[in-house]
């Protein structure tokens, strides 16, 4: 349909309520890595500013074949069936009913998760349980901040002239905001005064704790998960130097699987042209190394461990 | 409902089809013309619901999407409001074939209801088009999104990439505006709606919004009956605390259901 690919529509899950476009390169085989990228909050499954799309087909054009769904009760995807303890949950089962319906219809067995903000969150929850997840790419999980980052992050708002305009005015947007989120705010800020929510790194998960976050980061590494993380300037307020996911996950050795892209010059949704075709190109980049042909894959692991060796017919990606 | 794609080979649209219950009495067809850009992203979940209200009612709808918008093929940066009718008359034809009704019902938000208007003008199996805060004065629309925009670069706290106009695009709110489209755009005046047509007119407005009057004005000087309606307080086309979407309107599109009973 478009540049060599196909899309069509696919519908899986409990009787067949969720509905889902695959993009596919013509003649693409089976056995490579499926993409399958999660809602952005309660935007249907094209994305922010059809972000999904564009990174579906130029993804799908490197072979990786992309599903792009909508979750349970979003787009054109039906209510969740039965009981449902948290959207969390629901959102997993989507993905693994995802992960099943590519698994029957193309021998899916290796699979990559794309989300995000809340869709990175879910995205990041489902490495941890599935492992059949070979790559993560996240763009904008909910991280806490550390006290550097809260420091660059007060510092900027008071260097900013509308914010003291508006504060001077009281026409912040702060003096329209809910109670709860003030609440919440003065919370948050007096912890990290404290000291007690930095080094923290939840993915949005209830109960999940410092110490079981850094655990399943380590899990996924173990694992050989291939991870690309992306920040952006639209989650300033939370993440806003380079280095902050390191300052979260101290001494954590990532093993040269973690590719870590920080954006401060464009927004969450990556809305300006520029950024969006510099996303596109790292994260193409990104996985034509991480996930190379079979055959590139063992020279690499060769060069890495010291010894040369003859490289395998066929392809793994 | 059934999605599929539709259309030539080289300008493949992506469409929504919601058929009427099977104990319902097929009323009629109806074609949902979506609005561009951020206003698409954030109404479609309102033109879903909108379809499903419909078929329950009776109807067989239609939702589709633009070539270039959507799930359609196509990049963002192709097509223009000329062309988008284009693809709305492909639509309407297709419509027809599923539905086996020879005219239809055309509703359209923003600049979809200028899509949906332009159906109503300029072919003859229109019976009735509903109008939803149609844009209808292109340039004044144009303006207020450039406006949006600068008022989200004012609150960013680290300078984001600079918006200067190109001759190619603008990024609005995180869509490209083309010169062709914003050509198309302007191209819009409350004279677009002096057009003589024989349907049914109905429109719907969130808010007293200036230019209202000068509407319906223009479409008394043309003739044009029409049925005009204000309810506040439900605009399905701005996002609703930063959330991607806007609110249900549920007393419009209960009303839009009603009238076509």
């Amino acid at each position: 349909m478009t540049g060599g690919t196909r899309e069509r529509v696919v519908r899986f899950g409990p009787q067949h309520s969720l509905v889902g476009i695959l993009t596919a390169a013509k003649g693409a085989t089976a056995d490579r890595l499926h993409v399958v990228i999660v809602n952005a909050g309660i935007i249907h499954r094209v994305g922010p500013n059809r972000l999904y799309v564009d990174l579906a087909r130029a993804v799908a054009a490197l072979g990786f074949p992309v599903l792009r769904f909508d979750l349970a009760g979003l787009g054109d995807s039906g209510p969740a069936q039965g009981s449902v303890d948290s959207l969390a949950e629901s959102a997993l089962a989507d993905v693994r009913a995802a992960f099943d319906h590519l698994a029957a219809t193309r021998n899916a067995t290796r699979f990559l998760v794309f989300g995000l903000c809340s869709g990175a969150n879910y995205a990041a929850l489902t490495a941890f349980r599935e492992q059949q997840v070979e790559g993560v790419l996240l763009i904008d999980p909910t991280v806490v901040r550390t006290r550097r980052s809260t420091m660059v992050h007060v510092i900027r708002r008071l260097r900013n002239l509308s914010t003291l305009r508006a504060l001077v005015t009281l026409r912040h947007p702060i003096f329209h905001r809910r109670l709860s989120h003030l609440t919440s705010a003065a919370v948050s800020v007096a912890q990290a005064a404290q000291g007690q929510s930095g080094q923290q790194a939840n993915f949005d998960s209830p109960g999940m704790s410092e110490t079981v976050a850094r655990s399943e980061m380590e899990s996924l590494v173990d694992r050989g998960v291939q991870l690309m993380l992306v920040f952006t300037g639209g989650v300033n307020h939370m993440y806003n130097y380079h280095g902050q996911l390191f300052d979260l996950l101290p001494g954590l050795d990532f093993r040269s699987q973690l590719r870590l892209l920080y954006m401060p010059d464009t927004d969450h949704t990556v809305s300006d042209t520029r950024g969006r075709t510099r996303l596109l190109s790292a994260v193409c980049t990104w996985l034509e190394e991480a996930f190379p042909v079979r055959g590139q894959e063992a020279q690499r692991d060769a060069a890495q461990s010291g010894r040369t060796s003859a490289a395998p017919a066929g392809e793994r990606a | 409902m059934n999605l599929f794609f539709f259309g030539s080979a080289s300008r493949q649209l992506f469409g929504a089809y919601h058929s009427p219950p099977a104990s319902v009495a097929g009323r009629g067809a109806a074609l949902l013309c979506p609005p561009w850009g951020p206003e698409y992203l954030v109404s479609h979940r309102i033109f879903r619901r909108l379809a499903v209200r419909l078929s329950e009612g009776g109807y067989h709808v239609l939702r589709f999407d633009y070539f270039g918008t959507g799930d359609s093929a196509g990049e963002r940066e192709d097509g223009d409001l000329v062309s988008w009718q284009q693809d709305a008359e492909v639509a309407l034809e297709e419509l027809r074939d599923i539905s086996g009704f020879p005219a239809v019902a055309t509703f359209g938000i923003r600049l979809g209801a200028v899509v949906a208007w332009r159906l109503a003008t300029s072919r003859t199996d229109v019976h009735t088009t509903v109008l939803w805060d149609p844009v209808a004065d292109g340039s004044e629309y144009v303006r207020e999104l450039r406006a949006a925009q600068a008022e989200l670069d004012r609150w960013q706290l680290t300078p984001l990439v600079k918006r200067a106009p190109t001759e190619q695009a603008l990024d609005l709110l995180g869509f490209p505006l083309t010169a062709a489209m914003r050509l198309s755009i302007e191209a819009v005046r409350p004279d677009t709606f002096t057009q003589p047509t024989k349907a049914h007119v109905k429109l719907f407005f969130s808010d007293a919004r200036a230019g209202q009057e000068t509407l319906h004005a223009q479409l008394h000087a043309a003739g044009t009956p029409f049925h005009a309606e204000i309810i506040p307080g439900q605009t399905p086309w701005r996002e609703d605390e930063g959330i991607g979407a806007g609110k249900l309107p549920v007393l419009v599109l209960e009303r839009m259901v009603e009238i076509l009973r």
